[in-house]
Order: structure tokens, then sequence, then C-alpha cells
């Protein structure tokens, strides 16, 4: 005697008497969750990773405006006079800004104004070369590596040193690191001038009173931004493209709806075994029982593998395509950060939003089968 | 009939395939999982990227396209210097 | 513990032709013990099958009652009345089995929510079949049945659970003589092991039987005045 020879055992046997019809069911549940999964998971793991790498940054971002856009900052003299402020305790001017290369392709150049802190990620370029960033297309040329940047006064040739692999591409992807002064000449800044200027404070939560502090102290006109302010247009940024994705998922919403109507509304052979089952003493919870073990036996496996699919087109090495989709990023997309939190609640939301509506149809027959007699059900009739 | 997978041979196959699927779909979906945590363990380094650098943006949108146009960007964000833009200098 | 099922003034309606209601049953009166054997006899039509399904349970009656010890089943709420059927088996007069089914699941499905051990299910299902000479038949699918065989697993199906009331339409369908004496050797020991067994059938053989304690005769939805066994 090996096989129990209950419920779940018949709810088993009632799936294998039509394979089609459950393989069907578990393939648009399965297709289903992938397809929100993707698009929550993204924007959860997008979310989370900016969270997590923004807060690695500085708190502040000081940048000196006027009526017609950036303006560059004095370095030293925004430095100390970040410095003055109250709960700030550490503040270091940046060098970058937006450029061509020969190629066309826009880059992100980037001073390293600080080598000792560079040093964790490797030994900083000196004048003439160049470190760049896993998504730049160097010049196509025999020998050394090179890259050309069109620069304010003329174009400028770097040899590259490194390329930075793909693990970097979340911060670097189209980065090329330069001299300070290699990148103030490509940027067309003076010798003593900055792009902007990064804060530090000593507690976080001061980040709104600190940039009212920063604002006041500087003598021109200022811009402040949080690192919550970074972190909020970044993920709303994502929101939004994903927002739009998400009216793909109608269709698949549509299918669901169809799946639900096809199952409350069983066809005649299905009220007649109900009929039959209450006949031979079943009671209406053994009848809810068997649907839902039926309906969990078929739809926990669809949807386990429906959030697997969407993990690992998210987080996997086949994570390509949402990116190609969502971002029209041309090759692998850079590593997001899968948080227990963010993962269990869009699975949780996930499977429920499915499961819930899909187990509610699937029970509603036998539950309306409660007030028929069985006879009535034999003969066919509504339940 | 000395057993019930003898009596019952379809109840009890029945039974197996679905407990076999039910545990292949959960080592497939742990196994994703473990592949994804691990994978993401890899964002130590641009996580050093950002604190060297100092940076206070990311690059989620590759270069070229309108995600990283600086006219796209968040203004009180990303407002980065272009070289011959307007508002450059 | 003794059993005792009546029927009260019992009375089926069914929206007929036009609209007009047709009677299937009127003003039933009847009782019977546990520990005996019910039959009712009648052409085609008179409502034995009606009655039978009014007295298990699975139809309420327009009017009138129908009590187990005393107590109208049609007053019992559906959780009651789940529990009712429970302690029933029935045999449909056109068997009802699940034709995708193995003769076996057909007979294990009154058993299947019950909580008892998987071997006692597996030995109830196994004796049943045996009895009925349905053994070499378990696994095949009831849709490869011959009428007769089709009516023997319904009766396997009934008596599996040995309810302590069996109610059965025309048990000896399509039998021949040698399965008929397997078919009434199964009623009468359910019978004497204490269910009250009710008939429906025309079938003279099975009358002859010596089976029965009790006959009622319906003649168009009525008892046939004086007409009883």
């Amino acid at each position: 005697m090996k096989a129990p020879l209950g419920l779940f055992a018949w709810a088993c046997r009632q799936i294998a008497r039509q394979p089609g019809t459950a393989l069907l069911t578990g393939i648009t549940i399965c297709a289903l969750v992938t397809a929100s999964a993707t698009v929550l998971l993204l924007e959860a793991a997008f979310a989370a990773t900016a969270r997590e790498l923004l807060g690695a940054g500085p708190s502040h971002v000081v940048r000196a405006v006027d009526a017609t856009g950036w303006r560059p900052l004095i370095a030293g003299t925004a430095a100390e006079t970040a410095r003055t402020v109250v709960g700030v305790t550490a503040a270091r001017p940046r060098l970058w800004g937006v450029v061509r290369s020969a190629g066309g392709a826009a880059v992100t150049a980037l001073g390293v104004v600080d080598p000792a802190e560079f040093a964790t990620l490797g030994q900083a370029p000196q004048q003439g070369q160049a470190i760049v960033g896993p998504g730049v297309a160097l010049d196509a040329a025999d020998g050394a590596p090179r890259l050309t940047l069109v620069a304010a006064g003329g174009s400028r040739t770097f040899v590259v040193t490194t390329q930075l692999d793909a693990a970097s591409g979340l911060a670097l992807h189209d980065a090329v690191l330069l001299h300070a002064d290699d990148a103030r000449t490509v940027l067309g800044l003076g010798p003593e001038q900055a792009s902007d200027l990064a804060v530090w404070v000593y507690h976080d939560a001061e980040q709104a009173a600190v940039a009212q502090e920063l604002a006041a102290a500087f003598a021109g006109a200022v811009r402040v931004t949080t690192r919550t302010e970074a972190i909020g247009a970044a993920i709303a940024g994502f929101a939004r493209e994903g927002s739009l994705r998400l009216l793909l998922l109608v269709p698949a919403t549509l299918a669901l709806c169809l799946l639900l109507v096809v199952a409350v509304r069983r066809g005649r052979s299905a009220r007649r075994e109900l009929g039959l089952y209450k006949a031979l003493g079943w009671s209406t919870g053994d009848l809810v029982r068997l649907q839902l073990y039926g309906a969990l036996a078929v739809s926990v496996p669809a949807v386990l593998l429906g959030l697997a699919g969407a993990g690992w087109l998210v987080f996997g090495p086949a994570r390509s395509w949402p990116a190609q989709w969502l971002f029209a990023w041309p090759g692998r997309a850079p590593v997001l950060v899968l948080t227990p939190a963010a993962g269990l609640q869009v699975a949780f939301g996930v499977a429920s939003t499915v499961l819930v509506p899909w187990l509610c149809a699937t029970l509603l027959p036998a539950l309306r089968s409660a007030t028929v007699d069985p006879q009535d059900l034999l003969r066919g009739g509504r339940a | 009939m000395n057993s019930a997978d003898e009596l019952f041979p379809r109840l009890a196959n029945a039974r197996r395939t679905v407990r076999l699927l039910l545990l292949a779909a959960a080592v497939v979906a742990v196994s994703v999982t473990m592949v994804a945590w691990i994978g993401t363990a890899d964002r130590a380094v641009p996580a050093r990227c950002v604190r060297a650098l100092a940076l206070s943006t990311l690059c989620f949108a590759p270069a070229g396209t309108a995600a990283r146009c600086p006219a796209a960007l968040h203004a009180a964000v990303d407002l980065r210097f272009v070289p011959g833009a307007p508002g450059s200098r | 513990m003794s059993s005792v099922l009546e029927c009260r003034q019992v009375a089926v309606q069914r929206a007929g032709a036009g609209g007009a209601p047709r009677h299937l049953l009127d003003g039933i009166d009847l009782r019977a013990e546990s520990g005996t054997v019910l039959a009712l006899v009648g052409a085609t039509g008179a409502g034995k099958t009606t009655l039978l399904h009014t007295l298990a349970g699975l139809l309420r009656p327009s009017a009138g009652e129908v009590l187990v010890d005393g107590e109208a089943i049609s007053r019992w709420t559906s959780a009651h009345r789940d529990l009712w059927r429970r302690r029933v088996g029935i045999l449909f007069q056109g068997a009802e089995l699940i034709d995708d089914l193995s003769v076996a699941e057909n007979v294990l499905a009154p058993l299947v929510p019950r909580q008892m051990p998987a071997a006692q299910k597996h030995d109830a299902c196994a004796d049943t079949l045996t009895a009925l000479d349905l053994a070499p038949l378990a696994a095949r699918p009831a849709s490869d049945l011959s009428g007769g065989e089709r009516q023997r697993v319904a009766l396997a199906r009934a008596l599996v659970g040995a309810p302590a009331f069996l109610f059965a339409d025309e048990p000896s369908a399509h039998q021949d003589d040698a399965h008929l004496a397997l078919v009434v050797g199964q009623l009468a020991a359910a019978r004497d092991r204490g269910a009250l067994v009710v008939l429906a059938t025309h079938d003279p053989r099975l009358l002859d039987a010596g089976l029965c304690d009790q006959v009622v005769r319906l003649v168009a939805g009525r008892r046939a005045a004086g007409a009883d066994a």
C-alpha cells in the first residue's frame, strides 16, 4: 500500500483526465506571471539598485547655475564654502560631462580628482591615458587601443589602459575616466574649475536641512540635489518607462479573464460530476477541497515557473531581453540588486494577483453546488 | 491486487506526476533564485565605482539612447556640462 | 442502532408541457426499518425512481416530509443533508459512472473524502469488486463495460462504504442469472448487517428471490391501494 487514496490524489487524477486543458491553463498562468513579474521585478530591482548604489555616493551635489543653465564652480573655494556648513563631513569637486567620441557616440568624461580614493578601483589614469567603461567603443585602429574624444578645443586621442568589465557597467557603462587635467581640457574647464561639488554629511536624516544651509552658504545661485532626490528621480524615470510597458499586460490579463470565465461557466458534464459526487456522499467542503487541490496542482507549478522565468530574465544570464525591451540596452543589462524584501513582495503580489481570482473562479461552481440538489446537478442544472 | 498502485495504477501515476511537477517547479524556482542571488554579488563593483568617483547618477540606460540624453534627464539631478550645448560655456 | 425511514404525504411536482404542474409523486406514505428490504414496484413512469431519489435526499419533495428517525430531511441544512448522504449508498438506474475513470476508481469514489486509512479504502474496494465478480475488470475504463457490468460497478460503488441506507434503482438490470445471484447476495448481505435496502425494480426475478420484506406498488405517482405485499 503506497499511494494514499485521498482528495489530493483524486484531484491529480482529475487533472490527468484532461491533460491538455491543464497544460493550456498552466501555460497561460505561467506566461501571465512571467510578463507581470518581469516588469514588477525590474521596477523593484531598479529601485533597490538605485538605493543601494547611490547610497554609496555623496549625500548632496551642489551645482552653480545661472539663467542659461549649468556654470562651472571654482573647485577650491566651493569645497571650502561647503565645509563651513554644519553637518558637512567632506566635500570633493567633480569633473564630468558628456562629450562625443570620434565615432559620434555620446560618452561621459570623468576626471579622477582623488587618486587615493580611486585606488580601490585600480591605478588612476595618467595624462594622455584613459580607462573606459564596458560600453565605450574604441577607435578602430591597429596597435594600442585608443579613444579619440571631440573636445571643446579640438579632438584629443587617449591611450586606453583598461576597459572595465561588465560588472562595473551600472556605474560606468559609458564613462571615460581621465586624468583631472585632461578632463578639464576635454570639458572646456579652466585649471581651477570643476563641474560641480559632491558633499557628504554626518547624518543622512539632515539632508534637507543641510541642503538649505548649503544653498545659503554659496554667494551665487546654486542648485543643491540631495541623494534622496537623485534616487527618486532615477526610480521615477524607470517607473515611467515600466508603466507604459504594463499596457502590454492587457492581452495577458484578458487571457486570465477568459480562463476565469471558462472556469466559472463549467460544462454540463462538470456539473453532472459535482452532482454525482454529492450523491455519493461528498460534502460541499469535500468538493471545494477537491477543486482547490486541483487548481493549486496546476497553478502553483505554473506560478513558480513564471516567477523563475521572470527572475531569470531580470537577474539571470539571459537578462538582455528585458533590458533591450525597456532600455534599448545594446547587450546584457547591468547587474541589478535583488533584495529579499523586494523579491518576496513581487512574488507574493503577482502570485496572489493571479492565484486569488483563479482559485475563486475554480471554487465558485463547487460553492454554488452547496445549495443545489444533487438530482438537479445530475441533470446538468446550474451550479 | 495487493497494493493500491496495482488496483489504482492511474490514480497513483497521476499523483506521482503532479508531485514531480510541483517538486521540479520548486527546484527550478529555487535554483533561479540562487543564481540570481549569486549574480547580484557583482554589485560590489559598481558600488566601489560610485564611492570612488562620487557618482550621483547611474548608467541604467546605455549611452546614445534618449534616456541618456542630457536634455531628457531630470534637470535637478543630471544637469551635465555638454560642450557647445545651450547653457554651457 | 435501528433506524426508521418514513414518508409522509410526499409529493413531487415538476413543470410540465405548457407550464402546468405535473405530479410525479402524490401523497406517498410509507415506513421502513433498518435490516429490511423495501421494494418499490410499478410500471415505467410510475414514480419509482423519483421516490427513491426523494428518500435518498437527492431531491426535495414539493410537499410532505421524508423523516429519518423522526427528523425531516427536507428541513435540514445543506451541511446536514451532506452528512445524511454519507450514510447513504445509491445505485442509479443509468449507473452514472464516470466513463474515463477505471472500474476500481469508480468504486473508490465514495470513499475518497472519508477520513479512513488508505489500506482500509483499498481493502473495501478490492473486497466489493471481488464479491460482484468485477476484480478482473478493475483496471478497465468504465466506458468499455457492458450494461450489466456497468450496473454491477454502480452497485459496488453504492455498497463500498457499507451504507446504513442503500437505495438501488434496477439493481438487476442486464444481469444474467449467475450475476443476479451475486447481486441478490450482496443486497441480502447489506440487509443482514443492518442496512435498510430500498429497491426500485420491475424485475420479477428480484421479487421472487425472497429478498423483499415489504413491496410498495406505485401507479402514476400514487401508492396503489391494497396492492402491497
